[in-house]
């Protein structure tokens, strides 16, 4: 089987403390940053005139790169450069030599920044502060350019060139510009769908995936722009949730199933059987990660979802907009689930799997993003934290908030529940005879050390506090029930301390 | 005081949900039967299956992975959470807070992707477009419109039908994993009939002195539907995979439609 990963690639995906450990500390000082309020940095270089600047949209923007770069296997070289350079530009030049910078030797990949040129071109060109007094030559084509590049660019750089020059920096647009940015990302969203429910290679399915979530992020951006320019305040929260859940997602989630591509280094799906079952525990946070892709509660992706129908139904113009975008949204979230679940049924499946071992620093990678992305499905309002300065300066005093009708801690406190009262219930009957990877490898009867006995004399004197003893020696379901009930309590109390606090 | 009740309301509510699918499920299976002519199972025939399921060894495979060994309670968790959110008999229960009808949907999907995945049925694709018909039918009943409600409902009875058809899993599950099977799939049904009920009926009194009432009014319109949903499985010909795919894009479409002439008309 024929690696499509350059070797340097495959290797790292085993894991490389400082590449992990690097970025992770620089998204931590930005967090910090960012809670703090954002204070705006500006420089402005010598000579050239060029402007580097870092406020509350680049700073969140720049966090999601350095956490895509933690997370995932290294890209292109010079890539990330660019992206950096793109997010630090406070001036029209050194934004085109960051994009540039970004797209790559091929001739195709030059045409986002030549998009770009001439939006900026019409913009006025020169620093950004010049850009804002500045009257844009043409709304329409301004519209164009910036979503077409968007489109081209995906990833991250596609919602930031829409908030930043459409929203922050263009004068006030007209109020129609939301809905076709909106119209746009949808039909991006949807046809990247589309392409992940039926592809036959594992990159291309991940590609396709983060255009969707690219496609998702645009739609959010128009949301925003549609609420802002018509001084609604709904559908600007939404969208700016939608944007920031999707930008998380491409950046924190989806790189664990690159990680995983690049360690098997096989390209064909039918090539991947089973490749999680190999992983201890890359294959859970695999799984997590492939829930959340599937946009299904709890995960941070239903929270996106559920934002994005908020949004939509709160759009003040044009309910033929509302209803494209809306059956364009349901018919996504069924393809994304459709891609998903060929994820996991390829992952999962049995037969002969990829040679592949986890380092330990893929281990710790794994442990962390996976922890990570079930947190962000919990908890959101952290990562609405994040982005409540770029909020500020792009809506004024509008904020993404958490959903009116869904708490997601409660509803995972919920199925944590249930799966202990059926484990409870039912764990009397049926008698195990199953020889899966749970079955039971110890030996009957193991002297045990007397610095050892203790803890297991200590959880017997629980359990039976509990009551949850085991009737028979092997009972392979009381465990489950008395981790969910576990998960259940721990929930409870999270979400409960996460109320208490302002 | 109120807590108590919230709190009375929804232990009550989830109480009532698991005997409540299973007698839905006979009482939908004895319709069946006898509108075709023979006598049929029995109202309690699903507690009988059930028990026997559980009375019976799992066996499991030599390659079987977590998915096979966890599938089967997650499935029934996350399906037993939707029923939680499901509005029953109140609006007082201390559960309904958590999440909404879009919750409900989620929870479905989240269910019946670990469905398909123990089923080993990932290609179906389209046994996943019932639930965006589901959504697309409730953003058209939110909608301030008279005329895109019976074409919600339509789309939310086909969905219904396509998705309650069939044995719940084909794959070799067996014992006690087969019972919370079974036991999902009778309250799947059930979620989706509350649901239909739901959009049907008039908003529920508020208050414990009413919930006798309200009590009355679910069964009543989960009894009916119930009936009618038999009448039209009865009606369609014999439930095949490809025929259900066919019914859910038929939801879909209709779901749709609904959407557009609720908000053509919510605009005009």
């Amino acid at each position: 089987m024929r690696s499509l990963l350059p070797p340097q690639i495959a290797q790292l995906a085993a894991g490389d403390g400082p590449r992990v450990l690097l970025p992770l500390a620089a998204c931590v000082a930005l967090a910090i940053w960012l809670l703090a309020g954002a204070p705006a940095i500006e420089v402005t270089l010598p000579g050239g005139g060029l402007v580097l600047a870092l406020d509350g949209l680049s700073g969140f923007y720049l966090l999601l790169v350095l956490l895509e770069r933690a997370a995932g296997p290294p890209e292109r070289r010079g890539r990330l450069a660019g992206a950096v350079l793109m997010l630090l530009a406070g001036d029209g030049i050194t934004l085109l030599a960051g994009v540039a910078l970004m797209g790559g030797p091929r001739r195709t990949q030059a045409l986002p920044a030549l998009l770009l040129l001439g939006a900026l071109a019409l913009l006025g060109g020169g620093s950004f502060e010049a850009m804002r007094l500045a009257e844009a030559a043409s709304d329409t084509g301004l519209m164009a350019l910036v979503t077409g590049a968007a489109l081209l660019l995906g990833g991250q750089a596609a919602p930031y060139l829409v908030l930043r020059l459409l929203l922050d920096v263009a004068n006030p647009m007209p109020g129609w510009a939301g809905g076709a940015v909106i119209l746009a990302g949808a039909g991006m969203a949807l046809a990247a769908a589309a392409a992940a429910s039926r592809a036959r290679h594992l990159p291309r399915l991940l590609a396709a995936i983060s255009r969707s979530l690219a496609g998702f992020a645009v739609g959010g951006a128009g949301l925003t722009l549609a609420g802002t320019l018509n001084d609604v305040a709904a559908p600007a929260a939404a969208g700016l949730a939608v944007t920031f859940l999707a930008g998380i997602m491409a950046a924190g989630v989806l790189p664990m199933w690159r990680i995983v591509a690049a360690t098997s280094g096989r390209a064909a799906m039918s090539a991947n059987g089973g490749v999680l079952r190999m992983l201890p525990v890359g294959g859970l946070a695999a799984v997590i990660a492939a829930l959340t892709l599937a946009l299904v509660p709890p995960g941070a992706g239903f929270m996106l979802l559920w934002q994005g129908f908020a949004g939509l139904q709160a759009l003040p113009d044009g309910p033929l907009l509302a209803a494209i975008a809306t059956v364009s949204l349901a018919v996504t979230a069924a393809l994304l689930a459709q891609a998903a679940l060929r994820l996991l049924a390829t992952g999962l499946r049995g037969g002969e799997a990829p040679p592949v071992t986890e380092g330990r620093w893929a281990r710790i990678r794994f442990a962390v993003f996976g922890l990570l992305a079930v947190l962000a499905g919990l908890f959101p309002a952290v990562i609405f934290a994040l982005g409540a300065p770029a909020a500020i300066l792009l809506a004024g005093p509008v904020h993404p908030a958490g959903a009116a009708g869904y708490v997601p801690w409660q509803v995972a406190a919920l199925i944590a529940l249930m799966a202990a009262l059926a484990a409870l219930l039912l764990r009397r009957h049926g008698v195990e005879g199953h020889r899966g990877i749970l079955a039971p490898s110890a030996p009957m009867a193991t002297p045990a050390a007397p610095a050892a006995l203790l803890p297991r004399r200590l959880r017997a004197a629980l359990r039976r506090i509990v009551g949850l003893r085991r009737r028979l020696p092997h009972r392979p379901t009381a465990r489950p029930a008395g981790a969910a009930i576990g998960l259940a309590l721990l929930l409870l109390v999270l979400g409960l301390i996460g109320q208490a606090l302002p | 005081m109120t807590l108590l009740l919230t709190w009375g309301a929804a232990i009550l509510h989830v109480l009532l949900m698991v005997p409540a699918a299973l007698l839905a499920e006979g009482l939908a299976a004895t319709l069946r039967a006898r509108l075709r002519g023979t006598r049929g199972p029995g109202l309690l025939m699903p507690f009988r299956a059930l028990a026997a399921a559980l009375a019976r060894q799992i066996l499991r495979g030599p390659d079987a992975s977590l998915v096979t060994v966890i599938g089967p309670a997650s499935v029934l968790a996350a399906t037993m959470a939707a029923a939680c959110l499901v509005p029953s008999f109140t609006r007082d229960s201390a559960l309904s807070g958590a999440g909404d009808l879009l919750t409900v949907a989620g929870l479905l999907t989240f269910a019946r992707l670990l469905a398909l995945l123990l089923d080993g049925a990932a290609e179906d694709g389209g046994a996943l477009l019932a639930e965006p018909a589901i959504l697309l039918a409730l953003f058209s009943h939110a909608l301030p419109a008279a005329a895109a409600t019976p074409i919600a409902l339509a789309a939310l009875a086909i969905a219904g039908i396509a998705l309650s058809a069939g044995p719940p899993v084909a794959g070799a599950v067996s014992g006690r994993d087969l019972a919370m099977l079974m036991l999902a799939a009778a309250l799947r049904r059930l979620v989706f009939l509350s649901l239909i009920a739901d959009l049907l009926r008039p908003p529920l009194p508020p208050g414990p002195d009413d919930w006798p009432l309200g009590f009355a009014i679910w069964l009543g319109t989960v009894l009916a539907i119930t009936a009618l949903s038999a009448l039209a499985e009865a009606v369609l010909p014999a439930r095949l995979p490809a025929r259900r795919r066919e019914a859910l894009a038929a939801g879909l479409l209709l779901a749709v439609l609904a959407t557009l002439v609720g908000l053509a008309e919510a605009a005009s």
